[in-house]
């Protein structure tokens, strides 16, 4: 039992949670007036040698996302290890309170976890214990790597495991905490960001292990426009069973998720992820892209809807449209479909009646919207029922974006309107279609404030597009 | 309550001590010390240790009686919420009591393992004590009939499902939805944070403050020694089921007003005890508790107040 005044200098406060040795108290140093989060371990009944580790580990370690060392006292017969205090809930927390927030601040988190992974990588320590639960997401500045119990120095790595959901089947078989194993933690947490739920999850330590250990790998199909399928394939490869297979750095790791191409990020596109599982055998390549050209045959579009001449606004050929683009995919639809359509059926796609799914409403109007708006004889009459379409909270697409901002005469005060929202995935769009218009002091005073408030990676990313993009018309007012 | 007014008058409050998220304070007592105090009583667990004491069924279909038979020289004292392991189904006391030396005796008893109903021997072997708010859930589904208080009635139905409950909040997997699956499941973290309280002298009882949770316990000085493993057991146990509830602990000043509280209590009430002494029972003003009084000394006395609850009945502004 811990008393409340230790050494006549700190004064333990309460109970914050426990670690891989200890439980973590919140203590005030009279002295310097802080508070710090203290780690008490008691050293009669756990080897002092790995205890200390740990703060030999976190003396070395001075980097912005991990957690800063302070000090270390031996009080009785326990040890206390000082660090500073951080009042933040840990990603696993959030993970399971708002998991579509993570998923679209994906990138944001892991780029940072990975910078900060290499850094203790650098100074020759492998965390050992790398999960949702030891990660702070911290506001603006980022996240806190945290619990450095099972760390050591990879020359002195000994054999044992973290938390059974996050390690590696090579530690399972007796090896040493290495790079590698702590390539596969990430890996693990990269896949409940993506997905908002543990990659391995069980009910007990053998459950666990059996999964890791013995299940192969299938495909996994996920319908994201948060996270490309290059950062799905990167993910896969940070998780193959054998170690010399698996992404050997962090900065492999970062150099494979940065250099993605941005085109790929399609709405609704099908993103594919491998993960193990125990009856279907593992496909031979791991290559993606081989594996889409197999695409069924496309469905038939039915004969009245070839000739669009005589339709009406009606609902069941609305439903034949739907089902075809279900069917055929949003990219071959918009290509092929889409641009011969007449004018009624477009219009009765943007109020898509008798259609119950909310997602394929949605892209009927989109599509529809972006048909309307590319058609060489575009009706200036369909303007008013495209803008309250638009305000009233559809979905604006990004080619939709930048027609509207080409095509249409007062896009500048609806693409204003619509910066304040705040909806990233609109948000995106918008930015996107005001790079077309001549920018003025309020569409940059708006981007500003979108910027500044929005805090998702590809917002951030299109802002500073924008940015760029004035700064060049600036410099050279002839382009 | 007069015995407990008269109790906190020779008895000195230490603390606060952090054991995880419980905060203890202790309680000493003024007059004698453990060293000094002859032992008067036994156990279920010394009285095991030594063979002296035996429990077993009255009969299968006698589910909330069991005999206990105290064969050593001296009293056998009898804690309500002690779990008692095997038999046709595993059991936990719902009074406290006090047998004498060469006695047999029925004790009332609950049923704590929904899923099991035979039994290949009809004795009780191994003993636990139930964690306070499982104890305080006990107590309170427990009702006597004014014309025969010595007759106690148990809703079974409100142990089981408090008992499920738990269960599933330390996801414990147990075939036969028993409690003491959760002390076996639970007995690394057990070991781990009982080892850190080791017993003082002069130490007679806890005042725990556990998530939103306040209790008491307070012993008979020579009684507490042998009881102590157990409760800090069992406080353990409650603080991994309270872990989510994370509240700053009380101070000095809180935990006096709170006994100020508990002392003014009114509704108190007694009943004959299972041989020896008599049982007090209290409730109200959320808080619910119960004891064993011999001879007007307090032999035990637990009390257990849920704020969370209190707060909800608004019984106190």
């Amino acid at each position: 039992m811990l008393p409340q005044k230790i050494k006549d200098r700190y004064i333990t406060k309460r109970w914050l949670g426990s670690g891989a040795y200890g439980d973590v108290y919140e203590m005030w140093d009279t002295l310097l007036e802080k508070s710090f989060a203290v780690k008490v371990v008691d050293i009669r009944h756990t080897n002092k040698e790995s205890v200390l580790r740990e703060a030999r580990c976190l003396m070395d370690l001075h980097h912005p996302h991990i957690i800063r060392f302070h000090t270390c006292e031996v009080y009785e017969e326990s040890l206390l290890i000082f660090t500073e205090l951080l009042q933040a809930e840990s990603l696993y927390d959030h993970i399971q309170k708002n998991h579509n927030a993570i998923e679209r601040s994906f990138h944001h988190y892991a780029v940072k976890i990975l910078n900060a992974v290499k850094y203790i990588h650098d100074q020759g320590i492998v965390h050992g214990d790398l999960k949702t639960g030891n990660i702070l997401p911290t506001g603006a500045d980022g996240i806190k790597i945290i619990d450095f119990g099972l760390a050591s120095y990879v020359s002195k790595a000994e054999l044992h495991g973290g938390t059974p959901s996050y390690t590696a089947p090579e530690i399972w078989e007796g090896g040493a905490c290495s790079v590698q194993s702590d390539i596969f933690s990430i890996g693990c947490i990269f896949y409940e960001m993506i997905m908002g739920r543990q990659l391995f999850p069980g009910k007990t330590v053998e459950e666990i292990k059996g999964k890791i250990l013995h299940e192969y790998l299938i495909r996994l199909t996920k319908r994201s426009t948060q996270v490309t399928r290059h950062t799905l394939s990167t993910v896969t490869k940070s998780l193959l069973k054998n170690p010399a297979e698996r992404i050997q750095s962090c900065t492999q790791y970062l150099d494979e998720l940065l250099r993605q191409p941005e085109k790929q990020d399609k709405h609704g596109e099908k993103n594919i992820l491998y993960v193990y599982h125990p009856k279907i055998k593992p496909p031979e390549s791991l290559d993606t892209k081989k594996q889409d050209k197999e695409k069924k045959a496309l469905p038939i579009l039915p004969e009245q809807v070839k000739h669009p001449g005589k339709l009406k606004q009606n609902i069941s050929m609305l439903s034949c449209v739907g089902r075809c683009l279900k069917n055929r995919g949003e990219a071959s639809f918009r290509a092929e479909i889409a641009p011969r359509l007449d004018r009624h059926m477009l219009i009765a796609m943007l109020h898509p009646k008798g259609i119950k799914s909310n997602t394929l409403r949605a892209a009927l109007a989109k599509i529809a919207m972006e048909a309307i708006l590319k058609s060489n004889d575009f009706d200036k009459e369909l303007v008013p029922i495209l803008i309250s379409n638009i305000l009233s909270g559809y979905v604006l697409g990004k080619n939709s974006a930048y027609l509207l901002a080409k095509r249409v005469e007062n896009a500048e005060e609806i693409l204003l309107q619509l910066l304040q929202r705040d909806d990233d995935l609109i948000l995106r769009n918008v930015i996107h279609g005001v790079m077309v218009l001549t920018p003025t002091e309020r569409i940059i005073a708006a981007i500003r404030d979108v910027y500044q408030r929005r805090s998702a990676w590809y917002i951030q990313e299109a802002c500073c597009q924008y940015f760029q993009q004035v700064e060049k018309k600036n410099s050279d007012p002839g382009q | 309550m007069n015995v407990l007014k008269n109790i906190l008058d020779t008895t000195q409050i230490e603390g606060p001590f952090f054991l995880r998220n419980a905060v203890l304070y202790t309680l000493h007592d003024t007059c004698q010390t453990i060293n000094d105090c002859p032992p008067r009583f036994i156990t279920l667990e010394t009285g095991r240790q030594e063979n002296s004491v035996e429990m077993k069924e009255l009969s299968p279909n006698a589910i909330h009686s069991v005999e206990i038979c105290n064969n050593s020289d001296l009293s056998l004292f009898l804690l309500d919420g002690e779990i008692c392991c095997a038999g046709y189904q595993d059991r936990i006391l719902v009074t406290s009591g006090l047998i004498r030396k060469h006695t047999s005796k029925k004790v009332p008893v609950a049923c704590v393992e929904r899923g099991r109903s035979t039994g290949s021997s009809p004795y009780f072997h191994d003993s636990t004590l139930a964690f306070p708010s499982l104890r305080a859930e006990v107590a309170s589904s427990l009702s006597r009939n004014d014309a025969q208080p010595a007759q106690v009635t148990i809703n079974q139905e409100k142990i089981w499902r408090y008992v499920d409950k738990s269960l599933a909040t330390l996801h414990i997997q147990s075939n036969t939805q028993s409690i003491h699956d959760l002390y076996e499941q639970k007995k690394t973290d057990i070991v781990r944070y009982a080892r850190t309280a080791s017993l003082k002298k002069g130490l007679r009882g806890y005042i725990c403050s556990i998530g939103n949770a306040m209790l008491l316990d307070i012993f008979d000085p020579g009684l507490f020694g042998m009881l102590h493993q157990k409760l800090i057991n069992s406080y353990v146990v409650e603080m991994l089921l309270q872990s989510s509830e994370m509240t700053n602990p009380p101070e000095m000043s809180t935990i006096e007003k709170w006994l100020e509280n508990i002392a003014s209590v009114s509704a108190v009430q007694t009943y004959q005890g299972v041989d020896m002494g008599k049982n007090i029972r209290v409730e109200g003003g959320g808080i619910i508790g119960s004891g064993l009084i011999l001879d007007q000394q307090i032999i035990s006395l637990s009390l257990y107040d849920n704020v969370t609850a209190k707060n909800k009945r608004q019984v106190y502004n």
